[in-house]
């Protein structure tokens, strides 16, 4: 990453603190205004809504401009490559020259070199019956998709290349032990490097990115259903399994499909690590739902209603036991909103209502459909026209 | 006088020894004060290349956010922050305090959904053994205790935005308008009450739920009772119902525009009134949103009527576009009406264009154009801004 960039994005980390801050009430518009003259920030950025727009449109032009000349019988070898090696270009220009940064142009020639190397790669080694070969353009992948992060400081190549370390290791015949040493191996640097002062801000989000495949990664290796599907066991992920589900090691998945996420929710409360928190949460939720998949309890109406009674009562319990502590504190962790979290919580407020919305009434057919009860899908406005 | 050594030897460490904590804390920061901001000759402020380069070979660890951690204990010698509100930022930096805020509220929507299924299926596999009445009366109960739990802890009615009681105010309403509405829609289906009319018992829910959301100030009741009334005029705008598309006649691509422009008027009249102003974008977006998907619904279709749709599509993406640049400065409906504006542009002129390659020519070029429109856009933005 230029020194330059690296620089800016310390800055802006540093301004985006401050707006949060100003925007929770801890400080005024005039000391906002002066942390972003101490902090100035050198960018070309945009709004949200426009860096939308023109990522969007750029892919749309980049994808219409590589049509238009394989249209016209350009080699689809050189076609890629001059794809690729124009895309990189951009990519430099638009982040060093013209200083651009999170402004969604930039962003989408950054994916598209990387999209259009891999597919050059492809096109090179292609073998002559016409396959291609996947292990080499996985690892190809994760090495490139690694040094784009390196370079251009996108966190999402931080996520691309775990994926593909991960994709690379499925081809081997252990892959399901592969995974588990890989993210056991890269677990720990990860975690540093997400907080790593060392690291400029993007590529401590891209650390964190790799962080969230890895344990993803982690637990499907460990993950009882998909020890039971085979799912690593195929050669490839979407090959055929004609193993047998009783082989040996199946308590093994058994205690890891629970531990896990026990482990991820200790971690993230003795490290202090949200984003190992909420896996924790994640992946909890998904071992609860392993269990009644495997062992039925109770009818599901009661375990529905058990489990989000449960869910309820431990949130305002929760909610209780640090609200009473002194400063609404306890350990170091608040049910208050800090910094930020309020104004994000009002766009999703708004898509909750419309998530548990009832279905559509049968436009000019007043008849009544009977009864489906299909659990809580009339939840919405409790009336959908299959209640 | 900013105190920053004694600010960190007075901090204690949850995750770590104090004496480490003491160590992190040592007004070593680096600052920009070190790399002053230049001008270059266009004019545009330059980042010195070495600025934070001295910090960036700090490996000890400085919490989730060591930029901000670092920057906290300058702005308080600078005298930008007082010592308390120093302290509290850099906790929050350091990841000594963490909010739990999000991780709550999320438990309870989950809380809140699954109960609501569990509802469904109780009455489904149980009908037969508990009768409709002790199945209407026990759902008619258990909402009634939700509401009860509302009344204690509500906040005094104000016509501006609540402050909020409980964490899981919102979410225990949500619960009781859910179980309400449900208990309301099994009534009408066992019970027949309204007859050929049943669809009408949405529209006594939306309001219903509007009444709520006002008294109670809830954002998330509000949004689900505006889908309940689009539900009643035939609509389904939940993320989670695809059927709005398939069958998606001309009828219910009028009434959604219907529904739309009510939505967008009741917006106005929210903030013209005065009244619960913070209500007015969820109504905004849900009704431009629906005005915007019908025309563009009608604009892809093959009916003879895929014209007009399309002019009118074209007419509101520019016009919202305008409005929102102009008047609101709300760039997300900006997006909304450029989108609106380029599809419909592109619906107009691609069936007319016969061979592939002028097709993408078509995209390739005004693509670059809308690019560089938006660049353009957005440079005057900020100037006039």
């Amino acid at each position: 990453m230029r020194n330059d960039v690296e620089a800016a994005d310390r800055s802006e980390d540093v301004r985006a603190a401050s707006r949060a801050w100003n925007s929770a009430g801890t400080i005024d518009d005039k000391t906002l205004d002066a942390i972003q003259k101490e902090y100035p920030d050198d960018r070309s950025r945009v709004k949200p809504a426009f860096r939308v727009l023109l990522f969007l449109f750029t892919f749309v032009a980049a994808g219409s401009a590589f049509a238009v000349l394989e249209f016209n019988e350009v080699p689809m070898g050189a076609l890629l490559f001059l794809a690729a090696l124009g895309s990189i270009a951009l990519t430099e220009v638009q982040i060093g020259e013209l200083r651009r940064s999170s402004a969604g142009a930039e962003e989408a020639t950054a994916l598209l070199s990387f999209w259009f190397s891999i597919a050059a790669l492809g096109w090179v080694f292609e073998d002559a019956s016409g396959d291609f070969p996947w292990r080499f353009l996985c690892v190809a992948a994760a090495v490139l998709a690694a040094v784009a992060g390196w370079r251009w400081g996108l966190s999402i190549f931080g996520a691309l290349a775990a994926v593909c370390v991960f994709l690379a290791l499925s081809f081997w015949s252990g892959a399901r032990t592969s995974w588990v040493l890989a993210a056991l191996a890269v677990l720990t640097p990860l975690l540093s490097a997400s907080v790593s002062p060392r690291l400029a801000p993007s590529h401590r989000r891209a650390a964190d990115a790799a962080l969230v495949t890895v344990l993803a990664a982690l637990y499907l290796a460990v993950h009882l259903g998909a020890y039971d599907a085979g799912l690593l066991e195929r050669g490839s992920l979407l090959g055929p399994f004609e193993g047998a589900t009783d082989r040996p090691g199946r308590s093994l998945h058994i205690v890891g499909t629970a531990v896990v996420p026990l482990f991820l929710l200790a971690g993230g409360v003795f490290l202090r690590r949200p984003l190992l928190l909420r896996m924790g949460v994640v992946l909890g939720i998904a071992s609860l739902v392993t269990l009644r998949f495997y062992v039925h309890v109770a009818p599901l109406w009661i375990v529905l209603l058990a489990s989000g009674g449960a869910a309820v009562a431990v949130g305002m319990l929760l909610n209780r036991y640090l609200a009473s502590g002194p400063g609404g504190e306890r350990h170091g962790f608040t049910a208050e909103p800090l910094f930020g979290e309020g104004s994000r919580a009002r766009v999703i407020e708004a898509g909750l209502g419309m998530a548990l919305a009832p279905g559509s009434t049968p436009s000019g057919t007043p008849a009544k459909p009977g009864f489906e009860g299909a659990g809580g899908r009339f939840g919405g406005g409790g009336a959908s026209g299959k209640f | 006088m900013f105190d920053i050594a004694g600010l960190a030897a007075r901090e204690t460490s949850f995750a770590r020894g104090p004496s480490t904590l003491k160590e992190k804390y040592k007004p070593s920061f680096a600052s920009p004060a070190k790399y002053p901001p230049t001008t270059n000759v266009s004019g545009r402020v330059t980042l010195s290349d070495n600025a934070f380069h001295d910090n960036s070979k700090e490996t000890r660890n400085l919490g989730v956010s060591p930029d901000v951690a670092r920057a906290v204990p300058h702005l308080g010698e600078c005298g930008l922050l007082t010592e308390a509100q120093a302290r509290r930022l850099l906790r929050v930096a350091r990841g000594e305090l963490l909010s739990v805020w999000n991780e709550l509220r999320t438990l309870l929507y989950a809380g809140v959904v699954l109960i609501t299924a569990g509802v469904g299926f109780l009455v489904r596999e149980n009908l037969d053994r508990l009768g409709p009445v002790a199945i209407a009366i026990g759902i008619g109960v258990a909402a009634a205790v939700c509401f009860f739990w509302i009344a204690r802890h509500a906040a005094p009615f104000t016509w501006r935005e609540a402050p909020s009681t409980h964490v899981g105010f919102d979410y225990v309403l949500l619960l009781g308008v859910l179980l309400a509405s449900a208990d309301l829609a099994y009534v009408e289906a066992r019970f027949t009450p309204l007859g050929p009319n049943w669809p009408w018992h949405l529209l006594f829910a939306s309001l219903s739920m509007t009444a709520l959301a006002f008294r109670f100030d809830s954002r998330v009741v509000f949004s689900l009772a505006l889908s309940t009334f689009a539900a009643w005029r035939g609509v389904s705008v939940s993320f989670l119902d695809r059927e709005f598309w398939p069958d998606s006649g001309a009828a219910a691509r009028l009434n959604a525009i219907g529904c739309g422009v009510l939505f967008v008027l009741l917006g106005v009249l929210l903030v013209r009134e005065r009244r619960k102003e913070h209500f007015e974008p969820v109504s905004t977006y849900v009704g431009i949103s629906l005005v915007l998907l019908s025309l563009a619904s009608g604009s892809l279709t093959d009916e003879p009527s895929w014209g007009a749709y399309t002019l009118v599509l074209i007419l509101a993406g520019v016009g919202l576009a305008a409005y929102s640049l102009h008047f609101r400065r709300r760039f997300p409906l900006f997006a909304m009406g450029a989108l609106a504006v380029y599809l419909g542009l592109s619906r107009a002129v691609v069936p007319s264009l016969d061979d592939e390659t002028v097709v993408f020519l078509w995209f390739l070029f005004t693509s670059v154009g809308a690019i560089a429109a938006l660049v353009a856009v957005h440079r005057a933005l900020e100037k006039s801004s």
